[in-house]
């Protein structure tokens, strides 16, 4: 097996320390940052997503990919940040105010890193105030939210609200999911997308920035 | 004042959903939707939660003003006094005071007797996992426990104060897969299984001992109904002890860990009162095969999630549970042509229907037009 179907498989398998292992053989080898970004981490934790599809595998192998990920691109990281690749778009990322849930939201940053966008993410009960700050100070061509409550899902209209209060409703597209969000809501409050899983957020996402 | 005949109609319709004799309807109820600014209404500071801030009164004047405004039906259903809502004062244009809750006033009370922080935010409670190095709460340490302690008195002052007139019931335990969560935190707990099953088998067995023993500390105030006991969360009664098992964190479980995990405490939890209820979600439907595989399940509540599969899409499932024997119950906030394809689909007998509303005039309108449909 060629070292990258390894990172791969190492990736699939949650196994971090041999996912590093391999990560610093690859290097050693002269493959690129990119390389083993893209062909081997990445292409791991999309093999992960469409087992989660398919249902073959539940949110515990995702956390553990996700961490073998994780500690495979602290490695890679230095190495990136000197060659300075582009990424595909900005995303600014929250649960919203009063809302602690945040495994969902973590994983949809996970699939958005996955698919190339440079993810902020503001963590949970995140007041409307801080998105609007970091959405200035960050300029991000999406903004996602996510929200679990019946009682917090009414915050993602105050964030479109105040968005257009702050005359920044027009720079940004939104997208917002979480399982008290619906279709018929996202469109109720003016969002641009939703979406009711993390891997189809990532194409959501892709196709928000190629429109804009 | 409360129509005795009335409540033994009730009884008689709720006695009918265990037993499942022919049926003309199912049972219907109409519980309503959650309230926004909740920190602000409890007049809590967003923080920390201890018992000692729970005055029995509190509650006990939230349900005198509940008997006396909206008596003790909501629909079929009935309404349960218990400490698990955390009510709160309103005043009123005329200068009076009602109290008020909501369902995102739960007070967490299972994970506060394992030992986790319970906080206070704007919209709800809830809890913290336990920090690093503390144990959770076992058996040997239950009887002093404070947060149990504080559920008892409310539920003995409730009871002593409504008597054999107005139901009165303990407060929710969760289930094991919850409390597990709880204490040690969703991720973690998802890590564990995989690192460290093991740690999650025994956490799991722990959860199920405080499970039946916090059960098991409620005895001694030998609540009863009407010869027979209420549960608040469906507002059921029963001929005997009810107990509800929340899964929420089923989710998180495969199909293989959930019968290797958690299987075997169900059958325990079950097992331990002549009426049990589970309250599964169809976001961990892959688990349901295992649940219904337990004889000594008595009920089945099935919340469908608002993103989840469409209700026509659950009928194959919800006709299958219905096959198996078990009373059944459903939980939606429905449109009324999800209702009717439901009540097309299923068989009424051992059916109950909780369609959440906005408001209770929404309730009332929502029912009146089903019943206008329905001509
Ligand atoms: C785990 C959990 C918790 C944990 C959260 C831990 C954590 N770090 O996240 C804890 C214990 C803290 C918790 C607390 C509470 N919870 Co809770 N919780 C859950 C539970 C069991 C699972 C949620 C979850 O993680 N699902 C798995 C993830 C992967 O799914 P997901 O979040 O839906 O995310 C996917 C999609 O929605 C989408 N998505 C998510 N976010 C986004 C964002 C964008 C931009 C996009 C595009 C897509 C997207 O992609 C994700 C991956 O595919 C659910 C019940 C259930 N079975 O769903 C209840 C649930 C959500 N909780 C509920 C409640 C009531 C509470 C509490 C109020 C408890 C209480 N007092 O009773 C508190 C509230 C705390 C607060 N203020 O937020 C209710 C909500 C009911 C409602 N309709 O409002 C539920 C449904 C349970 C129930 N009994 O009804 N909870």
């Amino acid at each position: 097996m060629k070292v990258l179907e390894q990172i791969s498989a190492s990736v699939i398998n949650g196994d971090a320390a041999g996912t590093v292992q391999l990560t610093r053989q690859a290097l050693d080898a002269g493959l690129s940052a990119d390389e083993i970004l893209n062909e081997g981490l990445i292409a791991g934790l999309s093999e992960v997503g469409r087992r989660m599809e398919s249902k073959t595998f539940f949110i515990p192998e995702v956390l553990v990919a996700a961490r073998a990920m994780k500690a495979a691109e602290d490695v890679l990281k230095p190495v990136l940040v000197s060659n300075c690749v582009k990424p595909t778009g900005r995303v600014v990322l929250a649960t919203v105010e009063g809302d602690v849930h945040d495994i969902g939201k973590n994983l949809v940053k996970l699939m958005l890193e996955c698919a190339g966008f440079e993810v902020t993410d503001l963590g949970v009960n995140v007041p409307a105030a801080s998105i609007i700050r970091a959405v200035s100070e960050t300029r991000p061509n999406i903004i996602g939210l996510s929200a679990l409550l019946t009682t917090t899902v009414v915050r993602m209209k105050e964030v479109i609200e105040d968005l257009k209060r702050n005359d920044l409703r027009s720079q940004v597209k939104i997208i917002v999911g979480g399982a008290a969000v619906t279709r018929d809501y996202a469109e109720q409050i003016g969002a641009d997308a939703y979406s009711p899983d993390c891997t189809d957020a990532a194409k959501r996402a892709k196709e928000l920035v190629q429109t804009n | 004042m409360i129509d005795q005949k009335n409540v033994d109609r009730v009884i008689k319709r709720h006695r009918d959903f265990w037993k499942r004799p022919p049926t003309d309807r199912p049972l219907l109820g109409f519980p309503f939707q959650w309230e926004h600014g909740l920190g602000t209404k409890l007049g809590l500071k967003k923080g920390p939660l201890t018992p000692d801030m729970l005055d029995p009164e509190l509650f006990v004047t939230f349900y005198e003003d509940g008997i006396k405004e909206g008596g003790l039906f909501e629909g079929d259903l009935l309404r349960v006094a218990n400490c698990q809502r955390l009510p709160w004062a309103e005043s009123r244009p005329d200068g009076s005071i009602r109290h008020r809750s909501a369902r995102a006033a739960s007070i967490p009370w299972s994970p506060a007797i394992m030992g986790c922080e319970v906080e206070v935010s704007s919209d709800s409670l809830w809890t913290k996992p336990l920090p690093p190095g503390q144990a959770p709460t076992d058996l040997t340490t239950l009887g002093e426990n404070p947060w149990l302690a504080k559920a008892i008195e409310i539920t003995g002052v409730l009871n002593r104060k409504f008597g054999k007139t107005y139901p009165t019931c303990p407060p929710d335990v969760l289930g094991p897969a919850d409390m597990l969560a709880a204490i040690l935190g969703t991720e973690q707990m998802c890590l564990d299984m995989i690192d460290n099953p093991a740690k999650i088998k025994s956490l799991v067995g722990l959860c199920t001992d405080v499970w039946l023993g916090v059960h098991e500390k409620f005895k001694p105030l030998e609540i009863e109904f009407r010869g027979g006991h209420c549960e608040s969360r469906f507002q059921l009664w029963a001929p005997g002890v009810t107990t509800v098992t929340q899964d929420d964190c089923a989710i998180f479980f495969s199909p293989k860990r959930y019968d290797e995990f958690l299987t075997p405490v169900n059958r325990r939890t079950f097992a331990s009162s002549p009426y049990s209820i589970m309250h599964a979600h169809t976001g961990a439907a892959h688990t349901f095969e295992a649940i219904l595989s337990i004889p000594e399940l008595g009920a089945m509540q099935v919340h469908l999630d608002p993103n989840g599969p469409s209700v026509a899409e659950m009928i194959p499932t919800l006709v299958k549970i219905q096959r198996m024997g078990k009373p059944l119950i459903i939980f939606k906030e429905f449109k009324l042509t999800e209702l009717e394809t439901l009540l097309d689909g299923l068989r009424p007998e051992g059916l109950c229907i909780m369609a959440i509303s906005a408001s209770e005039k929404a309730a009332l309108e929502f029912m009146q037009r089903l019943i206008e449909e329905k001509k």
